[in-house]
């Protein structure tokens, strides 16, 4: 059985311009939101979109298993501010209003139609020190809009484990054996701010194998406030004994290590170590696709491939983000697996085969309707 | 009627926009309240430890912070380096971000500069939550037992 995503032509006519607004400054992005605005109100014409990456002449599917939603009034002042510097100050109140255009389940899947993805992974997050909250309830109801498409994975708040723990394990539970399209867990150490070693977590694990619901976790650090940046946070290596000790669950190392804080590959060799030892551990290379990473994409994918862990990543962007972010992810790190000399097949693998694999569902290929 | 009017139309239309909703952001922020605080104490580790040396890294959080669903314990307002022993340190405290106040530390008995590595863990911590807080002076005392903790493993107390 394969699994085909008919594309309703829905590419954003708007994203690759406003994405050009968007790195030419704060002041074209205040522009670009008043021409958002005004194409959503005008429902301006719709282009067909061709699904998938074109690479030497095959058009391979995409997933993007790493997609953030949310509301305003959830996040933290913290990281509203640091959301709102892209914007001119006199421009900053109009935030709230924007927020839904960028990271609904419906921006989400313009953004996913505007690129080409097939379907996207859509997390949950309970960070309060960092970015905020974006609830399993909120995520299921956004999945809800295309399930075909769009799937979940559940988190839980950690933040008070001394005091709420077993709460928060059986919420997470019924979450994840709930209506609610959740295909995953998500956890963020670094946000979260709890240490990889400490084993009054590894409940969560048990419960993921248990449920043969994959961890997303993310790894390496943040340029967000209120993140952690210490080795304890950060680096998967403070993980191993827990992958040792729940070989039925398996390990997602988002950002495959990165350290997106000092823009370096500071814990990514710790990670595909692990890839590379464990067979319930794979990678994730979200935002090194980013313009921010550019200094250290090739240097990642050739460390992938020369370790022979390609098999064993699933992409993911870490969007949306701003708009176009999605797209011009993917394609940065389409070429960087190319000048990597990565196969075709090796690329279909990583962007979408090992998910299918991993996750247990269909493998996804391309179709186009009108 | 004036042609070059109408051919400025659309930039004019900009101009009002841009004016009309560009005015309610002008007006300064103000400052978020400081209240300036010096914490004195002592940092004290298990009898026999061998602490020549040892530099001890110690973060204040507030206790609490934000309302509602944001509501957490354990905000971090900043940290410092000090020695085993007494310390005294001066530091701002952000009135508006939260309330309470925790000192954790951590002393660095291996010397690596990271508290716990997978192949050394004896680096130990402790916590300590300033009970006479608000104050512009406050002393605690800080207990460093447990190995390779974070102030999460402290706080909240497992009895609140």
């Amino acid at each position: 059985m394969l699994h085909t995503v008919n594309f309703q032509a829905g590419s954003d006519p708007m994203s690759k311009r406003a994405e050009a607004t968007a790195s030419g400054g704060p002041r074209r992005f205040a522009f670009l939101l008043l021409v958002l605005a005004a194409a959503l109100l005008a429902g301006c014409g719709r282009a067909p979109v061709q699904p998938g990456v074109l690479v030497d002449g095959q058009r391979l599917a995409v997933v993007d298993m790493h997609l953030h939603t949310g509301t305003w009034e959830a996040m933290t002042p913290r990281f509203q501010e640091r959301l709102a510097e892209r914007v001119p100050r006199a421009f900053r109140w109009v935030m709230p209003y924007v927020t839904p255009y960028l990271l609904s389940g419906k921006a989400i899947l313009r953004q996913l139609n505007n690129a080409g993805v097939s379907a996207g992974g859509v997390f949950a997050l309970y960070s309060p020190h960092s970015t905020g909250m974006a609830s399993n309830e909120l995520v299921a109801a956004e999945v809800a809009l295309d399930p075909q498409r769009l799937f979940g994975f559940a988190s839980l708040r950690v933040d008070q484990w001394s005091t709420q723990g077993p709460e928060q394990l059986a919420a997470l539970e019924a979450a994840l054996k709930g209506p609610g399209n959740f295909i995953g867990v998500k956890m963020a150490h670094a946000h979260q701010q709890i240490r990889f070693d400490d084993e009054r977590y590894y409940p969560i694990y048990e419960i993921a194998g248990r449920l043969k619901k994959p961890v997303y976790l993310h790894t390496g650090t943040s340029p967000n406030p209120g993140t952690r940046t210490e080795p304890p946070y950060a680096d998967p290596a403070y993980l191993e004994v827990a992958i040792r000790n729940y070989p039925d669950t398996i390990f997602i190392l988002g950002h495959t290590g990165y350290d997106s804080f000092a823009k370096a590959l500071t814990f990514t060799d710790s990670a595909i170590r692990l890839a590379a030892t464990y067979p319930n551990v794979y990678l994730e290379p979200g935002a090194l696709g980013a313009k921010r990473a550019d200094n250290v994409r090739l240097d990642f994918v050739q460390r992938v491939k020369a370790a022979g862990v390609i098999s064993k990543m699933i992409y993911g962007s870490d969007g949306p983000q701003t708009p176009g972010y999605v797209k011009s992810h993917l394609e940065r790190f389409v070429a960087g697996m190319q000048e990597a000399g990565y196969t075709v097949d090796e690329m279909r693998a990583v962007l979408s085969g090992n998910f299918s694999r991993v996750f247990g569902l269909p493998p996804f290929t391309v179709g186009v309707s009108g | 009627m004036n042609i070059s009017a109408l051919t400025n139309a659309p930039a004019t239309l900009l101009a009002t926009l841009v004016v009309v909703l560009g005015t309610p952001g002008c007006s300064p922020e103000p400052a978020a309240p400081k209240r300036s605080v010096e914490i004195s104490g002592e940092i004290r580790l298990p009898a026999g430890t061998e602490v020549s040396g040892n530099k001890v890294y110690v973060s204040l959080f507030h206790a609490w912070a934000l309302q509602g669903e944001l509501r957490h314990p354990l905000q971090l307002i900043e940290s410092f380096e000090t020695a085993p022993g007494s310390f005294v340190h001066q530091f701002e405290y952000p009135e508006a971000d939260g309330e309470g106040l925790i000192a954790f530390a951590w002393v660095d008995l291996d010397g690596d500069g990271v508290d716990c590595t997978m192949t050394s863990r004896i680096d130990l911590s402790g916590l300590t939550e300033v009970a006479s807080f608000p104050a512009d002076r406050v002393s605690v005392n800080i207990d460093l037992t447990e190995a390779c903790r974070g102030p999460d493993w402290f706080y909240p107390p497992r009895s609140r």
